[in-house]
C-alpha cells in the first residue's frame, strides 16, 4: 500500500495548480506556471518507473 | 507568401510510404486475421517499446498538434492544462490497467465491456458499457478529421488553390485510403504505422520548437512579455476549471476503448507498466506545442498566413502555420505529413476499438449463433461505417471548438469509471446500481454541456457551480457514484461476482 504513494505524490502535486499558479521565476523567458509543469513530466515518470521496478512480479488481479 | 515547390512533392512521397506500411501491416508477425484477438490485439505479443509507440501515438494525435494549440492562442494558460494531465493519467493507468491486463489474458477479455459483463453479470450493464465506448469515441474521432483538415487547408491555402469542396474531396480520399487499410491489416498496420507516425511526429516536434527558438533568439521571455495576463498565469476563477479539466480527462483517458485495446496488446503485466511508467516523456512534446499558441503572436511571417484564415477559426492553423512559414519546404512537407496522419492513425485505432465493442459485446451477446470468423468480418466492416460517421460529424461542428469535441467525449466516457476502474477493486457495486448512475450521469453531463452552451455550438465545457467553473465531466462523475454507491446499498439484487485468477494474490 505504500507503493501507491509514489503514484499519489507526483499526482497531486500536478493536480495542485494553485502550488505553482505564478509567473516568477522565469526559466528561459517561460513564466514557473509553464516551466514547474514541464519538469513535472519527467519527475512524474521517475516516480511510476520507481512504482513499477518494486511491483515486479506482481500479478494481481481483481479481488 | 508562395508555397515552397518540395512540400507537396515531399508530403505526397511520405505519405505513400505511410499507405505501403499500413497495407503491409498485414503480412507482418503473421497469425491468422480471421480470429478477432488476432486481428485487434496483434496477437498479444507487442513489448515494452511497441506498446509504448502504440499508445503514444494514441496521446499524439490532433488535440495535441491543433486543438491545444488552438485553445492555448484563443484562450491562454487555461488550456495549458492538457500537461498536467498527461503526467496524471499514467499513474491512473497504473493503478487499474495492470489488473485489468492479468484478468483479461486468462479469460480472453478483448474489451473493457468484456470484464464487466463478467464481474457484474449484466448483459444490460455491458451492453451500456459498450454503446457509452462507441458513442464517446465519435467525437474524438472528429477532432482527428478536424486536425486533418487544418493540414489540407493549410496546404491549399499556401498554394492559393483553396475551396470548400476540393477540402472535402482531399479529405475525402484520405478517408477512403485510411479505412481501406484500417479493414486489410487492423492493429498490426495501425501499430507499424504508429512506429513511422511517431519518428515523424519527433521530427516535426523538434524541428518547429527548434526553428521558433531560432526566430525568438531562445528566449520565450520577450513573447510573454507582450502577452496578456491570462497567457502568463491562470486567472483566479479559472483555477478550479483547470483542475476538475486535469482532473476528469486523467480519469478518462484510459476509459476509453481504444486504450484498453493498446493496454491488452502488451506481452506482460511487467511490459505494460514499464511501458506506462515512460509515457508522460510524451507530454514534453505536447507541452511545446501548446506553448506555440503563445509564441505564435511573436511570428510576424505566421501571424499574417494566419490573417488568410477567418478569426473564428485561425487557432487549429497555428502550427501548420508555423510550419509552413518557418520550415524549409522539404522539412514543411514531412512535418505536416506527420500531423496528418497524426490524425489519420489514432483515428484508425478508435475507428477499431468501436468495431469490437460492436462485434463482441453487442452483436454477439445477442446473437450468440455469431462465429469468430463472423465476429471479425463485422468488426471491420463497423470499423469502416464508424469512421464515416464520425466524417459527417465534422461537417457538422465548427473547427474553432475541436478541443470541446474531445471534453465532450470526456463527459461520457468518464461515466464508465464506476463499473470498470472501481470494479476491478470492488464487487460491491449492484449491477442495477451502476446502470441508474451511468446513465444519469451521461444524461445530467449532456444537458450540463447544452445549457452551458446556451443550447448553442459548443465553446465551453465548463459549468457555473457554487464551487466555480467545473468541469462537466467532474460533475457528472460525482451524481454517477453517488447513485451508483446510495442504489447499491439499498436497493435489493446481487452484488457483483468474484473473478478467480490462477495468478491472483
Amino acid at each position: 500500500m505504500v507503493l501507491i504513494l509514489l503514484l499519489l505524490v507526483p499526482s497531486l502535486v500536478n493536480f495542485l495548480a494553485p502550488l505553482y499558479n505564478f509567473d516568477a521565476p522565469t526559466a528561459l523567458g517561460l513564466p514557473f506556471f509553464y516551466w514547474f509543469q514541464i519538469v513535472m513530466l519527467p519527475v512524474s515518470a521517475i516516480f511510476y518507473l520507481a512504482f513499477s521496478y518494486l511491483q515486479k512480479g506482481s500479478t494481481e488481479g481483481p479481488s | 507568401m508562395a508555397l515552397d515547390p518540395a512540400t507537396i512533392p515531399v508530403f505526397l512521397v511520405f505519405f505513400a510510404v505511410f499507405v505501403f506500411l499500413g497495407f503491409y501491416g498485414s503480412r507482418w508477425r503473421k497469425g491468422d486475421l480471421s480470429q478477432l484477438s488476432e486481428w485487434a490485439l496483434a496477437g498479444r505479443r507487442l513489448g515494452t517499446w511497441l506498446v509504448f509507440f502504440l499508445v503514444g501515438a494514441d496521446l499524439y494525435t490532433a488535440y495535441t498538434f491543433v486543438a491545444i494549440p488552438s485553445g492555448v492562442f484563443a484562450k491562454g494558460s487555461l488550456y495549458f492544462y492538457a500537461v498536467p494531465y498527461v503526467a496524471i493519467t499514467f499513474g491512473v493507468a497504473l493503478a487499474f490497467a495492470p489488473r485489468l491486463w492479468v484478468v483479461a489474458k486468462e479469460k480472453g477479455y478483448v474489451t473493457g465491456s468484456d470484464f464487466v459483463r463478467a464481474r457484474f453479470d449484466s448483459k444490460t450493464l455491458s451492453t451500456v458499457v459498450a454503446l457509452t465506448g462507441i458513442v464517446a469515441l465519435l467525437p474524438y474521432i472528429a477532432l482527428q478529421i478536424v486536425g486533418m483538415q487544418a493540414v489540407l487547408a493549410t496546404i491549399l491555402t499556401s498554394a492559393n488553390l483553396a475551396s470548400q469542396s476540393t477540402e472535402e474531396i482531399a479529405l475525402v480520399i484520405a478517408f477512403v485510403i485510411l479505412a481501406a487499410f484500417t479493414f486489410t491489416s487492423g492493429l498490426r498496420g495501425a501499430t507499424l504505422t504508429a512506429v513511422f507516425k511517431d519518428i515523424l511526429i519527433w521530427l516535426t516536434v523538434i524541428a518547429v520548437i527548434a526553428a521558433i527558438l531560432y526566430q525568438i533568439g531562445g528566449n520565450f521571455g520577450a513573447a510573454f512579455a507582450t502577452a496578456k495576463a491570462n497567457y502568463v498565469t491562470l486567472p483566479g476563477s479559472l483555477v478550479p476549471g483547470y483542475m476538475t479539466l486535469v482532473l476528469g480527462s486523467a480519469l478518462a483517458l484510459y476509459l476509453y476503448p481504444h486504450a484498453v485495446n493498446g493496454v491488452l496488446s502488451a506481452e506482460s503485466a511487467h511490459k505494460l507498466r514499464l511501458s506506462t511508467s515512460l509515457l508522460p516523456l510524451y507530454g514534453v512534446g505536447l507541452a511545446f506545442l501548446a506553448l506555440m499558441g503563445v509564441l505564435v503572436y511573436s511570428v510576424p511571417s505566421a501571424m499574417s498566413f494566419l490573417g488568410k484564415f477567418p478569426a473564428a477559426s485561425q487557432g487549429i492553423y497555428v502550427v501548420p502555420s508555423l510550419i509552413i512559414t518557418v520550415l524549409p519546404g522539404w522539412l514543411a512537407g514531412i512535418c505536416l505529413l506527420g500531423i496528418f496522419i497524426g490524425g489519420l492513425v489514432p483515428a484508425a485505432i478508435m475507428a477499431i476499438a468501436q468495431a469490437n465493442l460492436l462485434a463482441r459485446n453487442i452483436v454477439k451477446e445477442y446473437r450468440p449463433s455469431t462465429t469468430s470468423v463472423g465476429e471479425a468480418r463485422i468488426s471491420k466492416w463497423a470499423s469502416v461505417v464508424f469512421k464515416f460517421v464520425a466524417l459527417g460529424f465534422v461537417f457538422a461542428v465548427p473547427s474553432t471548438y475541436a478541443v470541446q469535441l474531445q471534453l465532450l467525449g470526456g463527459v461520457l466516457i468518464l461515466q464508465l469509471l464506476p463499473s470498470l476502474f472501481l470494479g476491478l477493486y470492488t464487487k460491491w457495486f449492484k449491477s442495477r446500481a451502476l446502470i441508474f448512475g451511468l446513465v444519469v450521469g451521461i444524461l445530467a453531463g449532456v444537458y450540463m454541456a447544452l445549457q452551458a452552451n446556451n443550447f448553442g455550438p459548443l465553446t465551453t465545457s465548463l459549468y457555473a457551480s457554487p464551487f466555480g467553473s467545473l468541469y462537466i465531466a467532474v460533475i457528472a462523475l460525482g451524481l454517477n457514484l453517488l447513485i451508483s454507491v446510495v442504489l447499491s446499498a439499498i436497493l435489493p439484487g446481487k452484488r457483483g461476482l468474484d473473478i478467480q485468477t490462477t495468478a491472483g494474490a
